[in-house]
């Protein structure tokens, strides 16, 4: 398996398709701030303008530039995403090969709270959490990857269980190796296709959501989100504004989705040899 | 009796060429050597060639090379020669004593014919010629020389009809002290029989017979007891019939594993190493054996050691000289009891490996071979008993440390080595987990590749275990077991996933690895046909229990457990039924 990962990746047109977009998609919202031609809460524009050379996409009901807008929710969304996928692996990762590697009561403690987790509605319990406390974003991320790590904890400590026992890190042990010495050398390694996975799925579940609950109006209204500005164009379905305004950001979304939903594909389909189309033997 | 006292030669070294740096050179080829052969005893001296055996032996009939000089004193009976002149000297050759020259090509003389030849020393001492030349054919019938040769010259007659001439003319004037110099060398197996028989008449008839010689397995028919002979000392002294399977010091162990002994079974190994150089200022500070010894600690290299005395029931004068006082314990099993929940798999086993030396754990799969191995390696704890590593107790050495010492190689590299690790890599991680991983050690790497014969280009360095052969790649896991300079190396079943001839090729290689690097090392395997071809002792493991445990070719050739014999059966395919 080893190396080959990348490879394998490579070779993956869905993967790479996926990735060129998610790609794209970042870009757009890394440069946000330097590609959108005006500050998107600056509503000193016309209400609800068509889309001209002036205003891409036109303006929205207060006499927001829907373009800068969209730029600046695309950039929201992505980096909830993005940091909730990280913090939830990283949580999830350690906690399953410390829960392989030591074993015993703490193994038991935790993987029983993994387990209550998985158990749990994330969607029901995150509106309650949002709408009782009002949490601020940072504090929602965080929210978010403490509800959801059990899944990649299982995978990390079912596949560190099972290295545990191979020969070469037996061996390793044999020479005299540290136990960080041999999460780090041999283990680690070995869990990064799972840990690439358990990420892309997880940045996946929290743009969704983050879009869901906005566009709930759980959300703090004023931030720039997807979802609020979806929210917001249902209310003028009436008028002919979605072509602009709500098909834009649908669009946006969707493409973010499933951009991500492409590349865990094509990491599951390297992961699991029985996806595999190649595989004719 | 023929005794030597302290008796110390020296030969001068005057090379012209170089005769700047140093005008009075001088090498050391007997180093206080002490030694009495007694009245109907034969007493032989072993030992590698260079190591002063010749020397000995001219010594002892004041015959030495104009450029040496002696000290120290040599006593016939009661005469110390040392002090004779060569006129004196004349009356006591092939008179009081008799010796028998190396069989070189020119020893003879070329144009007299042997039976005159025989006949010299008993011409010599005044025998009238008649009587000489019949005392002259009865000694060529004695030697089982075809009679119609003794009218030839030297020349027309084989090598070992002139030993057989060479022996005839020392017997001739029936001297009380005989000197053999390597008679056995040039004869076949029949003709030595003959001659081990007509040494043990001479020692029946209260003769004193020192014998030197490299055959071990005629120095141990034809002697009482064995002086081994290593760089001009002696450095073990011992009764003939502990050499082949009770020697103690490690320099006699490695000659005997040299020797080409019919019953041995183990494969042949040199002794490692080159001896020390002879120029006094060039000889090792402590033991001289130090350098080539497998089991070498500090005080050998800063102190010479003390002959050792054993006392067997007051009988001869036996010795070793080693610090350690002879072959040491490297590890010592007692009593341990192991198992796995409710399974004993360990029930009441002991036994011991000596430095430098290989066990083979044989048994059938289940038996407990690798836990045994295991529990000795360390890296799983023992119920109850203990397990001595040198003089410390397994479990109570800091992990880390024993870890350095203990080498092994897996059943399967493909397995044992990570399929993430390039070779270079894989080498390097005993290295890298001990801190000591460093700007020296691509080189250190190298050697290790070159030691087990593999290329060392970069690009091999490079490649992943997958792109190596079955053998290529257990090569590598050889190479890496050993780079931290082991003490104990454990093969666990390394050999039987390889194909007859790969498996050939790398048993021969660990032997020689084993024997260059000196170190002890445990062989399992579920094939006694192997291990009856690597190690020095077998321990039979059964359901547990060491059902036998003896030296190799004791236990190939005669079982004693019902389930040793049941093994060799099986594996020879006999009996089925």
């Amino acid at each position: 398996m080893h190396n080959r990962f990348l490879r394998r990746f490579k070779q993956n047109r869905i993967g790479m398709s996926g990735l060129f977009i998610f790609l794209f998609l970042l870009i757009l919202a890394i440069f946000a701030p330097v590609i959108a031609p005006y500050d998107p809460w600056d509503y000193s524009f016309g209400y609800l303008l068509p889309p001209s050379i002036d205003h891409l996409l036109g303006t929205n009901d207060i006499g927001y530039d829907l373009f800068s807008e969209l730029l600046w929710s695309l950039r929201t969304s992505i980096f909830f995403g993005i940091s909730v996928g990280a913090i939830a692996s990283i949580i999830g990762l350690l906690i399953g090969v410390s829960a392989a590697i030591s074993g015993g009561l703490y193994d038991i403690i935790v993987m029983r709270i993994a387990d209550a987790l998985l158990a749990i509605p994330t969607i029901m319990v995150l509106i309650l959490i949002a709408a009782y406390f009002k949490p601020s974003t940072i504090v929602l991320i965080i929210a978010l990857s403490l509800i959801i790590w059990q899944t990649i904890a299982r995978g990390a400590r079912a596949q560190t269980l099972s290295l545990k026992s191979k020969l070469h890190i037996k061996a390793a042990r044999n020479m005299g190796a540290s136990t960080p010495y041999i999460i780090f050398k041999h283990i680690l390694p070995e869990l990064f296709p799972l840990f690439a996975m358990g990420f892309v799925t997880k940045v996946r579940i929290a743009v969704f959501m983050e879009a869901g609950l906005s566009f709930l109006g759980i959300f703090d209204p004023t931030s720039k989100s997807l979802g609020i500005m979806m929210n917001y164009a249902m209310r003028y379905l009436y008028l002919d504004v979605w072509y602009n305004w709500l098909f834009p950001t649908v669009i946006s979304l969707s493409m973010l989705i499933i951009s991500l939903a492409l590349m865990s594909y094509a990491i599951e389909e390297i992961f699991d040899p029985r996806l595999r189309r190649d595989n004719i033997a | 009796m023929l005794k030597f006292k302290n008796l110390n030669v020296q030969y001068q070294i005057s090379d012209a060429s170089k005769a700047s740096d140093a005008s009075n050179k001088s090498i050391i080829a007997l180093d206080n050597i002490s030694l009495n052969v007694n009245k109907g005893e034969c007493v032989s001296i072993i030992g590698e060639s260079g190591s002063g055996k010749s020397t000995l032996a001219l010594a002892s009939m004041k015959l030495l090379a104009p450029n040496a000089s002696m000290s120290g004193s040599i006593l016939l009976d009661d005469i110390d020669i040392s002090n004779l002149t060569d006129k004196e000297m004349e009356n006591i050759r092939w008179n009081k004593i008799s010796l028998v020259f190396q069989n070189y090509g020119d020893v003879l003389n070329p144009v007299h014919k042997i039976i005159d030849q025989i006949a010299e020393p008993l011409i010599k001492n005044g025998e009238s010629r008649k009587v000489a030349l019949d005392r002259s054919l009865e000694m060529i019938d004695l030697l089982k020389i075809k009679p119609g040769r003794s009218t030839l010259f030297p020349h027309q007659i084989s090598a070992g009809e002139r030993q057989r001439v060479l022996i005839a003319m020392a017997l001739i004037t029936d001297p009380d002290i005989l000197v053999l110099d390597e008679p056995a060398a040039s004869v076949d197996a029949i003709t030595r029989l003959h001659l081990v028989k007509i040494i043990q008449q001479q020692v029946k008839a209260q003769k004193a017979v020192l014998m030197i010689t490299h055959d071990l397995s005629f120095a141990t028919l034809c002697s009482d007891r064995i002086s081994v002979l290593y760089s001009g000392n002696i450095i073990e002294s011992l009764p003939s019939a502990e050499l082949m399977d009770s020697q103690r010091h490690p320099y006699t162990r490695a000659l005997v594993r040299s020797f080409p002994l019919m019953e041995r079974t183990k494969e042949l190994a040199g002794v490692r190493g080159i001896p020390p150089s002879q120029f006094p200022e060039k000889k090792p500070k402590g033991c001289i054996f130090a350098p080539r010894c497998t089991q070498s600690i500090e005080v050998c290299l800063q102190k010479h050691p003390k002959a050792k005395l054993r006392d067997l029931n007051g009988q001869g004068e036996y010795f070793v000289v080693c610090h350690r006082g002879g072959i040491a314990t490297m590890i010592s099993v007692k009593n341990i009891d192991k198992s796995y929940k409710d399974i004993a798999v360990l029930k009441n086993i002991s036994l011991t490996l000596d430095e430098g030396e290989i066990l083979a754990l044989v048994g059938e799969t289940g038996s407990g071979k690798t836990t045994l191995a295991y529990l000795i390696a360390g890296t799983i704890k023992l119920d109850s008993g203990e397990i001595i590593f040198r003089t410390r107790k397994v479990g109570e050495i800091d992990k880390l440390e024993f870890s350095k010492k203990v080498g092994i190689i897996y059943q399967s590299p493909r397995d044992s080595i990570s399929h993430r690790f390039t070779i270079f890599e894989a080498i390097a991680e005993p290295l890298k987990i001990h801190g000591l991983f460093n700007g020296g050690s691509a080189d250190k790497i190298k050697n290790a590749l070159r030691e087990v014969q593999l290329p060392v280009d970069e690009f091999f360095m490079k490649k992943y275990p997958h792109e190596l052969s079955g053998g290529e790649l257990q090569r590598v896991a050889i190479a890496r077991a050993l780079i931290l300079k082991p003490d104990l190396l454990i093969a666990d079943e390394s050999t039987s996933f390889l194909d007859p001839s790969v498996q050939a090729k790398i048993l021969k290689l660990l032997l020689d690895l084993q024997n260059e690097h000196g170190i002890s090392m445990i062989f399992i395997t579920h094939d006694i046909g192997v291990a009856r071809k690597v190690s020095d002792k077998i321990a039979v493991l059964y359901d547990g229990r060491i059902v036998e445990n003896a030296p190799s070719h004791q236990l190939i050739e005669n079982p004693q457990h019902e389930y040793t014999k049941f093994l060799i059966d099986a594996v020879r395919g006999s009996k089925i039924s």
